[in-house]
């Protein structure tokens, strides 16, 4: 999977991963991807909500043997 | 008393190694920051902005001093924690791929100390042996990775108490070779940590040319404020939070900002980053006029460590026959600041575990003494040691049963 930039939140508890990104994104272009990686299991409710309040497209989701990947295309600044 | 003594009421500092005195211009760029800019960085409004760009800047003045760049750089408080975040987050992040360790027997305590409470969570460790200088053989570090287990090595750039520089280029080069020969499916990748708490702001310290994943450096050893230094991580390195809570630094350290701290240790990178060199060449010449001076005019005397490869303020060495701590008191009458073994050992009334990693005499090692130069000591300052600490042993030796003048 194509990425621009990762954001690394292992260990990190939500919504902590959630700020992480969306302070990361912002210095994205549109249609750059942020890979995110997260092992919380409430990220796997916060990232997708995220994403669909704020306007990017959650493109790709992969489940890691310890932690979870997600791809998030900017689609607006 | 001699004219090259100091008058009555000042004092010649040659503890160095225990803390440095900040420097004038740090102390002055860390007040606004106690006062007036108080806002937090994580706050919106300007005050808040103001702080925060103080803090990255910082951030960019350490990554000059060790050449990281900013973003690998996290703000912690102080040495202690950097070696506690390097070792405990990264066995934490990396247990699931293996859980052995490799460290040397002569770190400070922050990492003996972390790596034996890992060892209490079920975490196996290789504290390796050195020579009688001080020196981790980088062969040795070879032989203790595990094909299946080993996830980290933590060797300490130069010991603070023998001042022994370690060759971490090399260890670093061995690991490297173990990581690009393994089998990337079932054999876990093997990071490297070094200490540089002692090094960093006192030689050049380049985390390419070492060849390190992760790097500890605390301010007050380099003229800057006390509760404050960063650990680096380079980029792509998976680690653990040391301190969960919000998002200061990217949430693996969080906790608001010590503003003010942050700003004196990046003023004191900045300025020790153009001055390193030209300081540590002067410091290293009036380390070996103290070290040939004592030899010259006390006998029984050893130096510990290696006589070249060494920090440049450190004169580590043994008197036979008497006592660290009594030689401190009398040198402290004359108005002389030294130390015997490390700061953190000397309330201990036990032998240096540094010493006797080298092989010293447990008997021997009770006579320790260690002078650390910095930059503000005077070739004036060092025959005044010259002059007070030969008159002292002697008079201490008196006293000795076992002492026989040769």
């Amino acid at each position: 999977m194509k990425k621009d930039e990762t954001v690394d939140c292992f260990g990190l508890i939500c919504p902590v991963p959630v700020h992480l990104m969306a302070k990361k994104i912002k210095q994205l272009q549109v249609g750059q991807v942020l890979e995110v990686i997260a092992d919380d299991p409430d990220s796997l409710q916060d990232i997708p909500s995220w994403c669909k309040s704020s306007g990017h497209k959650l493109i790709k989701f992969e489940q890691e043997e310890d932690s979870y990947k997600f791809y998030v295309r900017k689609e607006a600044e | 008393m001699s004219e090259k003594c100091p008058e009555q009421g000042r004092s010649i500092y040659l503890d160095h190694a225990a803390t440095t005195p900040p420097l004038p211009e740090v102390v002055e760029a860390m007040i606004p920051y106690l006062g007036e800019k108080f806002g937090n960085p994580s706050s919106l409004h300007d005050l808040g902005q103001t702080a925060k760009k103080a803090v990255e800047e910082a951030r960019t003045q350490v990554a000059g001093l060790i050449k990281s760049t900013p973003e690998e750089l996290f703000f912690t408080s102080g040495g202690t924690e950097s070696n506690n975040f390097a070792l405990k987050s990264m066995a934490f992040a990396h247990q699931g791929k293996g859980r052995h360790l490799v460290t040397s027997a002569i770190e400070h305590y922050s990492i003996t100390h972390s790596a034996k409470a890992l060892e209490k969570l079920g975490f196996e460790v290789t504290y390796l042996p050195v020579d009688r200088f001080g020196f981790v053989d980088p062969e040795e570090v070879k032989e203790a990775l595990k094909k299946r287990g080993t996830i980290l090595v933590s060797i300490m750039h130069a010991n603070n108490e023998v001042g022994t520089i370690e060759p971490i280029a090399e260890i670093a080069r061995v690991i490297k070779e173990h990581n690009e020969n393994r089998n990337s499916k079932t054999e876990p990748q093997i990071y490297f940590h070094t200490d540089a708490i002692s090094t960093a702001g006192t030689i050049p310290v380049d985390v390419k040319e070492l060849g390190v994943d992760l790097l500890s450096l605390a301010a007050h050893q380099f003229y800057g404020p006390k509760g404050v230094g960063a650990l680096f991580i380079k980029k792509g390195t998976r680690i653990m939070p040391f301190l969960h809570g919000g998002i200061q630094e990217e949430g693996k350290r969080a906790g608001t900002e010590n503003v003010a701290g942050i700003v004196g240790l990046g003023k004191a990178a900045e300025i020790v980053s153009g001055e390193v060199n030209s300081w540590s060449e002067r410091i290293t010449c009036l380390r070996d006029r103290l070290i040939n001076g004592l030899q010259g005019n006390i006998d029984h005397l050893y130096l510990n460590g290696h006589p070249t490869k060494r920090l440049p303020g450190n004169v580590s060495m043994c008197v036979e026959f008497v006592e660290g701590e009594s030689m401190l008191l009398f040198l402290s009458m004359e108005g002389i600041a030294a130390a015997s073994g490390s700061s953190c050992t000397s309330h201990a009334l036990k032998a240096s575990q540094v010493l006797l990693a080298l092989g010293v005499d447990p008997a021997l090692a009770q006579g320790s003494l260690l002078f650390s130069l910095g930059k503000g000591n005077s070739r004036e300052d060092i025959d005044c040691v010259l002059d007070k600490l030969p008159p002292i042993v002697s008079r201490l030796r008196q006293m000795s049963p076992l002492y026989k003048k040769p």
